[in-house]
C-alpha cells in the first residue's frame, strides 16, 4: 500500500541527502510564482511574511527527517530499555540463553580462530602471501605423487630465473653438538645460503645477521645465529652473548646474532650457520618469493619446464619434477584437516543453541501474548512490535557474544593443539591469536543468528489476528501454532544433535582403530633416544660402528634390558627415508619408474629388540659388515610386489636405477611389515655396519626394549654412552608408546573435542525436547485432566506424552541420517583415513537419540499424570 | 476569517481538501478558489498556506508536482491523494458535529 509513497520518499530524501534539490528552492519558487499571478491579476501585494520558505522547507525535508531519525533512535533506546528490563523481569530465563549463546558461539569464535591462524591470519615469515616452497617430487607406480627434498642443482636453476623466483633460499637441516660449560648438548641448526634473513623477513633481534663475507666463506666463517630459546636456555639471556666464542664439532663458533621470539624456522632450529653446499647435495629446502605478477599456477608451469631440463642433463636428476606451493601449504600439510572438521561441528552446535535459545523466546512470547494484545490495542503496529522483541533478541545474543568471547580466550592456550605442529615448532605459536578479523566475524555470527531467530519467534509471537485475541482473551490462540513452530525447532535440534554425535562417533572410532591398530612391532616397552654422528669425529665409519657396537654392548649388560638394536630411521619420527631400488630381472621401464621404498639401516639385534617378526630366511648377524657380501632384508609388500607367489630369499636388489654402479644385493630375510611415517607400501633393510656412511647413516635411532618401566632406563643410557664417549651427546630420549601417541595426537585431539561437542549439542537438544513436552503437558492440562477424568489409565497419559516425544525424535532422526551421511562424505573428503558410517554407529546414535529423548519427556510426563482432573477442568 | 491558529489548522487544512477534491491547482489558484467559494468570507494568507500544503503533503493527503500553468510558467500542482479523499469525508463529518454542536450552544437551535 504504502510502496511508492515510501519510494518517492526514499528518492526524496536521497536528493537531498546529496544535495541534488533543496526544498527552499521549490517553496521560493513557488511564492514567486504566487506573486506573478496575483501582480498579474491586480491584487495587492501583501506584506511579505518572514520565515515562510524556511517553514515550509523545514516541514518538506528537514525536521521531517530529523523528527523520523530522532523518533527512531528515541524508539530504539527504548527498545533496548524495555528489552533489559524484561530479561531481568526472568532472569533465569536470559542467564540460561546467555550461557547457551555464550557456548555455541564461545566455540565458534575459537574455532574461528583457529582457522584464521591456520589458513588466514599472514605468516611472520611471509607477510604478503608471496613466500612459496620449491620441491622436487617423484611420480608413484600407482601416479601418486612422492615429495622428495631437493638438491642444490635446482636452487640454480631456480634463482638463474629472477624473473620468476625474485629471492630465494635455500636451506639445509643439520644438527650441532654445541659444547656449553662443558656439557654437550644436540641442537638442531640449518645451514643457510644468502640472504637467508631477508628471505624470511626477519632480523636477529640482538646483535647481527651474516655479513657477506661469512655467506661466501660458509661454514667455516664459525659465525652463528641463535634462537631465542638457546639464548634463554643456555646463555640466561646473557646481553652479551653477541661475539662470545662456543665450540661444536672441536670447531670454534662465535655468535653474531640472536634472532627473535618466535622464529624457530625451519626444523625447530636453535641454530643457524652460513652454509657452502656442494653442487650435487640433496636434502635440502627452498623458499622463494615469486617474482611480482606470477601465480602459482602460472609459476608451476616453468617450474616444471625447469624440472624436465634439469632431468635430461643430470642423471641423478633422472625422474624428479619440480614444484612449489605456497609456504602455508608446505607448513600446514594435512594438519589442517581438524580444523575444517571442527568447523562444521561448531556451526551445528551454534545451530542447536539457537534453538534452543529461540524456543525460550518463543514460549517466553507465548506467555507474553497479553503484552502483545495489550501494545497492539495501544496503537502499537506489528512492525514496531517485531523490532521491539528483535531488540531483546539481539540483546540478548550480544551479551551470549561477549560470554562466548570469554570463552574463547579461555581456549585460545589450550586450542594451540589443533594448530599444525609447524606453527608450533617452527614459528613459535604459543596460543590461538584472536585478532580484530575473529572478533569481526564472531560479532557478525551472533548478530546474524539473533536477527535471524529473534525475527523468527517475533513474527511467530505477533502473527495472528489481534481482535480475535482480545475477544478470546485467551493465551492459547497462538498456542497450537507457536508449539507447532517449536516442533520444528525441536525436530530441527534432535536432527543437528544426530549429524553431531554420528560425525563426533566416525572421529571416536577412528581415534580408536588408529589407536589398536597392530603396528607390527611391540610399542610397549620400548625407549628410544638418539645419537648424531654429523662432524669430524664420526666421519668415519669404523668409528660409527664401533662407537654403536660398544653403546649396544653395555646396554645389554644394564639391569632390565632385554634386547637394544639401532636405526637409522625411527617409524614413529624424525622423517621417514625414501630409498630409489632396482630389483635384479626387473628393469624399470623408464627412470621415473623406479621404484621407492622406505628405507632404514639396521643393526643385528633391531629386528628382536623392535619384536618384528621374521617371516622367511634370516635377519642379519654380526656377520654382516663392510667387506662381506652386501645383503638386505625385505618386508613381505616388497616380496608380494617384486616376486609374487616366489620366495624372495636369494634374489638380488641394488639402490638407484639398473645400470647405476651400486652393488647388487642378496635378499637373505623377509619380515613382517610395519607401520611407519612416510607410508611407503614396501620396505627394505640394509646392515648398517655395510653401510655406516650410507644415505641416512649419520642418524642413529636406538631402541631399546625394557623388561619394566621404560622410561626408568634414561640414566642407564646417558651412562652407558658417556662410558664409550663423553662429549656425545644422548638426545630426544622418549619412549615409543610415547612417539606412537603424539604421532595421532590430532586424530585423538580431534575425537574428544568432536565428542565434547556431540555431547553438549545432545544435552542442548534434549533440553529442547524437555521444553517442548513441559510447555505442551502444561498448556494442555484440561484435556489430559479430562482424559484422566474420564477413566484413562495415567499408564496411558504418561505412554502418550513419551510416545509423542518418541516421534518428534523419531521424526529428528529420518531427517538427520541423511545429513549425518552427508556430513560423514564432506569429513572423509576433510580428514582422509575416517571410515565410512556404518550401520551400527547410526543405529546407535538413533537409539541414543530416542532415549534422550524419552528421558526428557519423562518429568513432564510425569507432572501430567499427577494432574487432579478436578482442578484442571475447573481451570 | 480571524487569524487564529489553533481554530484555523484543522480548518484550513479541511477547505483546501475541499477545494483540491474539484480539481488539481496550484498554491495561488486554491487561495484564489476558497476565497470566491466562502464568498470573500475566507482570505488566506501566504504565511499560512504554504506550510499547510506542506504538512499535507508530508501526511500524504495530497502531492505536489511541478507542471506547467495557464500562463505557461512552471508551478506547484497539488492532488488529492486517495489517503487525503478519505480524510476529507471524516473531516467533513468532524466539521458538521462540530458546526452543530456550536450553532447549537450558541444559538440554542434544536435539532
Amino acid at each position: 500500500v504504502t510502496s511508492p509513497r515510501r519510494r518517492r520518499e526514499f528518492g526524496a530524501n536521497l536528493r537531498s541527502l546529496f544535495g541534488w534539490r533543496r526544498p527552499a528552492d521549490d517553496v521560493a519558487e513557488e511564492l514567486r510564482f504566487h506573486a506573478e499571478m496575483r501582480a498579474r491579476d491586480g491584487q495587492p501585494q501583501p506584506a511579505r511574511a518572514s520565515g515562510v520558505v524556511a517553514e515550509c522547507a523545514a516541514i518538506a525535508a528537514g525536521a521531517d527527517r530529523a523528527t523520523r531519525r530522532g523518533q527512531w533512535l528515541e524508539e530504539a533506546w527504548h527498545d533496548l530499555r524495555h528489552a533489559g528490563r524484561a530479561l531481568r523481569a526472568r532472569p533465569g530465563v536470559a542467564l540460561g540463553s546467555i550461557l547457551i549463546i555464550g557456548l555455541g558461539l564461545g566455540a565458534n569464535t575459537a574455532i574461528v580462530g583457529l582457522v584464521n591462524a591456520v589458513y588466514f591470519q599472514p605468516l611472520p615469515i611471509d607477510p604478503d602471501g608471496r613466500l612459496v616452497r620449491i620441491r622436487e617430487y617423484r611420480v608413484g607406480s600407482d601416479g601418486s605423487r612422492w615429495q622428495a627434498d631437493i638438491g642444490r642443482r635446482s636452487f640454480d636453476a631456480v634463482t638463474a630465473a629472477p624473473d620468476l623466483v625474485s629471492d630465494a633460499v635455500l636451506l639445509g637441516a643439520t644438527s650441532l653438538n654445541l659444547v656449553i660449560d662443558d656439557v654437550a648438548e644436540r641442537i638442531p641448526a640449518v645451514r643457510t645460503s644468502a640472504g637467508f634473513t631477508r628471505v624470511l623477513r626477519t632480523a636477529p633481534v640482538l646483535g647481527r645477521a651474516f655479513t657477506p663475507d661469512e655467506e661466501q666463506a660458509g661454514e667455516d666463517s664459525g659465525a652463528l645465529l641463535i634462537s631465542q630459546r638457546l639464548w634463554d636456555r643456555a646463555f640466561g639471556r646473557a646481553p652479551d652473548v653477541v661475539g662470545r666464542h662456543v665450540k661444536a664439532e672441536a670447531r670454534a663458533f662465535t655468535i653474531v646474532g640472536v634472532m627473535p621470539t618466535g622464529f624457530d624456522f625451519p626444523y625447530a632450529a636453535e641454530a643457524w650457520l652460513p652454509g657452502r653446499f656442494a653442487p650435487n647435495e640433496r636434502s635440502l629446502a627452498i623458499f622463494g618469493h615469486l617474482a611480482p605478477g606470477l601465480t602459482l599456477p602460472v609459476a608451476n608451469e616453468r617450474f616444471e619446464a625447469i624440472g624436465r631440463r634439469l632431468n635430461e642433463q643430470n642423471p641423478d636428476n633422472a625422474g624428479l619434477g619440480l614444484n612449489a606451493v605456497s609456504a602455508r601449504q608446505s607448513l600446514v600439510g594435512d594438519d589442517g584437516q581438524m580444523a575444517i572438521a571442527l568447523m562444521g561441528s561448531v556451526a551445528m552446535l551454534l545451530l542447536i543453541a539457537c534453538a534452543n535459545v529461540t524456543m525460550l523466546i518463543t514460549s517466553r512470547l507465548v506467555s507474553r501474548q497479553q503484552e502483545v494484545v495489550i501494545r497492539a490495542a495501544l496503537g502499537c503496529g506489528r512492525g514496531r512490535q517485531v523490532r521491539h522483541f528483535i531488540t531483546e533478541t539481539l540483546l540478548l545474543f550480544a551479551l551470549g557474544g561477549v560470554a562466548g568471547w570469554a570463552l574463547a580466550v579461555l581456549l585460545k592456550d589450550s586450542l594451540v593443539v589443533l594448530l599444525p605442529r609447524t606453527f608450533v615448532d617452527e614459528l613459535g605459536m604459543r596460543s590461538v591469536p584472536l585478532d580484530l578479523r575473529v572478533a569481526a566475524v564472531a560479532m557478525a555470527v551472533a548478530m546474524a543468528a539473533g536477527l535471524a531467530f529473534g525475527l523468527v519467534a517475533a513474527l511467530r509471537a505477533t502473527r495472528g489476528d489481534i481482535n480475535a485475541m482480545i475477544k478470546d482473551g485467551s493465551r492459547s490462540v497462538t498456542g497450537g501454532r507457536s508449539r507447532r513452530t517449536v516442533s520444528a525447532l525441536v525436530v530441527v535440534e534432535i536432527a543437528l544433535a544426530l549429524v553431531l554425535v554420528a560425525g563426533a562417533g566416525l572421529l571416536i572410532q577412528n581415534a580408536y582403530r588408529i589407536s589398536r591398530r597392530d603396528p607390527g612391532f611391540r610399542i610397549d616397552g620400548l625407549f628410544t633416544f638418539q645419537l648424531d654422528f654429523r662432524g669430524a669425529r664420526y666421519a668415519a665409519g669404523a668409528a660409527r660402528t664401533s662407537l654403536l657396537d660398544d653403546v649396544i654392548g653395555r646396554l645389554q649388560e644394564a639391569p632390565g634390558v632385554e634386547a637394544v638394536g639401532m636405526t637409522t630411521v625411527n617409524p614413529f619420527c624424525c622423517g621417514d627415508w625414501g630409498a630409489r631400488i632396482s630389483v635384479e630381472g626387473q628393469p624399470a621401464p623408464s627412470p621415473q619408474a623406479t621404484p621407492v621404498v622406505g628405507h632404514q639401516l639396521v643393526t643385528p639385534g633391531w629386528f628382536a629388540a623392535m619384536g618384528i617378526a621374521l617371516r622367511d630366511g634370516r635377519v642379519f648377524t654380526a656377520r654382516d659388515r663392510e667387506g662381506q657380501a652386501p645383503v638386505a632384508i625385505v618386508d613381505e609388500g616388497f616380496a608380494r610386489r617384486f616376486w609374487p607367489g616366489q620366495s624372495a630369499i636369494g634374489k638380488r636388489v641394488k639402490r638407484g636405477q639398473y645400470d647405476s654402479t651400486e652393488p647388487w644385493m642378496t635378499v637373505v630375510g623377509v619380515v613382517a611389515p610395519i607401520e611407519a611415517d612416510g607410508d611407503y607400501p614396501e620396505a627394505w633393510y640394509l646392515p648398517y655396519a655395510q653401510w655406516p656412511l650410507g644415505p641416512s647413516a649419520e642418524d642413529a635411532h636406538l631402541m631399546v626394549r625394557s623388561t619394566g618401566n621404560p622410561a626408568m632406563l634414561l640414566p642407564a643410557v646417558r651412562r652407558a654412552v658417556a662410558e664409550v664417549d663423553a662429549t656425545m651427546p644422548v638426545f630426544e630420549p622418549t619412549t615409543m608408546a610415547q612417539l606412537g601417541r603424539d604421532r595421532h595426537a590430532q586424530d585423538r585431539i580431534g575425537a574428544t573435542v568432536t565428542g565434547t561437542l556431540a555431547a553438549l549439542g545432545l544435552v542442548l537438544a534434549t533440553i529442547g525436547v524437555y521444553g517442548l513436552m513441559s510447555a505442551a503437558v502444561s498448556g494442555d492440562t484440561r484435556n489430559i485432566g479430562i482424559r484422566l477424568a474420564l477413566g484413562a489409565s495415567s499408564r496411558r497419559v504418561l505412554g502418550q506424552v513419551l510416545a509423542r516425544a518418541i516421534r518428534l525424535a523419531a521424526t529428528g532422526a529420518i531427517v538427520g541420517v541423511p545429513l549425518a551421511l552427508l556430513a560423514a562424505r564432506l569429513l572423509r573428503a576433510v580428514i582422509t583415513d575416517v571410515e565410512a558410517p556404518n550401520l551400527t554407529l547410526l543405529a546407535g546414535v538413533t537409539l541414543l537419540l530416542l532415549a534422550a529423548a524419552a528421558i526428557a519427556a519423562l518429568i513432564p510426563a510425569r507432572r501430567a499424570v499427577r494432574i487432579d482432573p478436578l482442578r484442571a477442568l475447573r481451570e | 476569517m480571524a487569524r487564529d491558529h489553533e481554530l484555523l489548522h484543522g480548518a484550513l487544512e479541511a477547505l483546501i481538501l475541499r477545494t483540491l477534491s474539484d480539481r488539481s491547482d496550484h498554491g495561488y489558484g486554491i487561495s484564489r478558489r476558497i476565497r470566491d467559494a466562502t464568498g470573500g468570507a475566507v482570505e488566506v494568507e501566504d504565511g499560512s498556506l504554504y506550510p499547510a500544503l506542506y504538512r499535507l503533503e508530508r501526511k500524504a493527503l495530497i502531492r505536489g508536482e511541478w507542471g506547467t500553468s495557464d500562463a505557461r510558467r512552471r508551478a506547484r500542482f497539488y492532488h488529492l491523494t486517495p489517503k487525503g479523499r478519505r480524510r476529507l469525508g471524516t473531516q467533513t463529518a468532524q466539521w458538521a458535529a462540530f458546526a452543530d454542536g456550536v450553532s447549537r450552544l450558541l444559538l440554542g437551535r434544536k435539532s
